[in-house]
């Protein structure tokens, strides 16, 4: 039975699965939105009382973990924060491997449908930084032939339900800065996923050719056939964002999103360097992530640590506490704005001398 | 590539605690799907009776007085073993 859509969302195969996702979307709500604020007043109270750090002195990580770990509601936020990420991402590859013929069905329909826009190479080798589970998906976003769809549906959730419209992506797509002098014929979307800021950026520029890329296959399978659903001409390319093999000079805007917490630090530079040699003179580019900052409070701290060691998410410390304003002022662009979203994340855009 | 059959849930053995005995830890994951079960039903019933009052279909002790038929008695006792299996599903690797 095909249930239709809810938004641009495909709606599960059966109400059961879809009331299942939507309870733990509550759940996540619940942990985030009333859970999460008690503990950090009681991690606060705790980092206060905890005098071995010295005044004026942040506690280590080891410290705080130790000192937040004592707390029981702590202790209650990290089991149903990761219980609820594991019984989503369950029932979502549940659902959807109970019709995975149907699935696949869809993607190889898309790729007779509307040929020569999904780029690869069976010589393609995923590095193993790009191999983990990241938020505990099972096989990420390369081990598995479904990983978009279930990405999509487990996004919603992630989300608390803000993921049926592409409601962030087109927020971000509306925040990625144009070149001043107006010309924009190529746009780069570096890392993405299943391509919704891809048709986001298509539609805001609708006379440039839109490229998004990825290192997973499956999500820019699904993104291909989610753009040809939409009836967005888009093209989807599987390469690193480090060695992407694009040529020189070639775009007029590239948006990176939500990609640097997702690759190891040594890397920022090669991308950030990658970036700079497909811009044009005159060409942006906006990155939209976590906010940097080597100056968190002690419970985002303890969340941070919490993602990295429980939900995989082992990059993103190491971005949170790096100088992007720095690195790519290092590398020769020029920054003309960083802020934050109005969400929970920020924006920094810079532009390539002219 | 695994494109044959889902992951076994990520709960084993290594699973993290993060309450003061792992046990409690596996009964909140319990909790959680025990939610998630009767949310389901609620979601479902709602929306059945809704549609049946809708088309004047469903006379007041029609659901109280039901008796199913041996057959569906036999699937119902199915349903009930798997439920409990998923509800209990964390504790099986404690």
């Amino acid at each position: 039975m095909n249930r239709g859509m809810t938004g641009l969302l495909p709606r599960t195969p059966t109400l059961e699965d879809e009331s299942y996702l939507a309870y733990f979307e509550g759940v996540r709500n619940f942990a985030i939105s009333t859970l999460f604020p008690v503990a950090a007043k009681q991690i606060e109270a705790a980092c206060a009382n905890n005098t071995t750090a010295g005044p004026g002195t942040e506690l280590p990580i080891s410290t705080l973990r130790k000192t937040a770990d004592a707390l029981p509601m702590v202790g209650a936020w990290k089991r149903v924060m990761r219980s609820q990420q594991q019984s989503t991402w369950h029932k979502i590859r549940e659902s959807l491997y109970a019709n995975q013929a149907q699935y696949e069905q869809q993607l190889d329909d898309a790729e007779r449908l509307r040929p020569n826009r999904l780029h690869f190479s069976a010589d393609f080798q995923v590095p193993p930084y790009a191999a983990l589970p990241i938020h505990l998906q099972p096989g990420g976003y390369v081990g598995d032939s479904l990983a978009g769809f279930v990405f999509h549906h487990g996004t919603k959730v992630f989300y608390q339900g803000a993921n049926d419209q592409d409601e962030l992506h087109r927020d971000v797509v509306r925040m990625t800065a144009e070149p001043e002098d107006g010309r924009v014929r190529q746009v780069l979307d570096l890392g993405c996923s299943i391509g919704q800021c891809t048709t986001a950026l298509k539609q805001r520029w609708p006379d440039a050719e839109v490229t998004g890329l990825d290192v997973g296959l499956p999500m820019l399978r699904y993104a291909h056939k989610r753009a040809t659903d939409l009836g967005v001409d888009v093209h989807f390319t599987q390469a690193l964002a480090e060695n992407t093999g694009l040529l020189d000079g070639k775009y007029d805007v590239i948006l990176a999103y939500i990609l640097f917490h997702e690759v190891p630090s040594r890397l920022f530079r090669p991308i950030v360097r990658e970036v700079k040699r497909l811009l044009r003179p005159g060409g942006t580019f906006t990155i939209v992530d976590a906010p940097n900052s080597t100056q968190l409070p002690a419970p985002n701290r303890v969340w941070l640590d919490f993602d990295a060691q429980y939900n995989c998410e082992p990059y993103s410390p190491a971005f949170v506490a790096s100088d992007f304003q720095a690195l790519l002022a290092d590398e020769g662009l020029r920054l003309t704005e960083c802020g934050p979203t109005g969400g929970f994340l920020m924006r920094t855009t810079s532009v390539k001398p002219v | 590539m695994n494109d044959s059959i889902p992951a076994a849930r990520e709960i084993d053995a290594s699973e993290p605690a993060f309450l003061s005995h792992p046990t409690l830890d596996r009964l909140v994951t319990v909790v959680l799907e025990l939610g998630a079960q009767l949310w389901i039903e609620r979601d479902r019933r709602q929306i059945l009776e809704a549609i049946l009052a809708a088309n004047g279909a469903l006379p007041i002790d029609a659901i109280e007085t039901y008796r199913h038929s041996p057959d569906a008695q036999a699937a119902r006792e199915s349903d009930k073993k798997a439920f409990v299996e998923r509800l209990f599903d964390s504790l099986k690797t404690l």
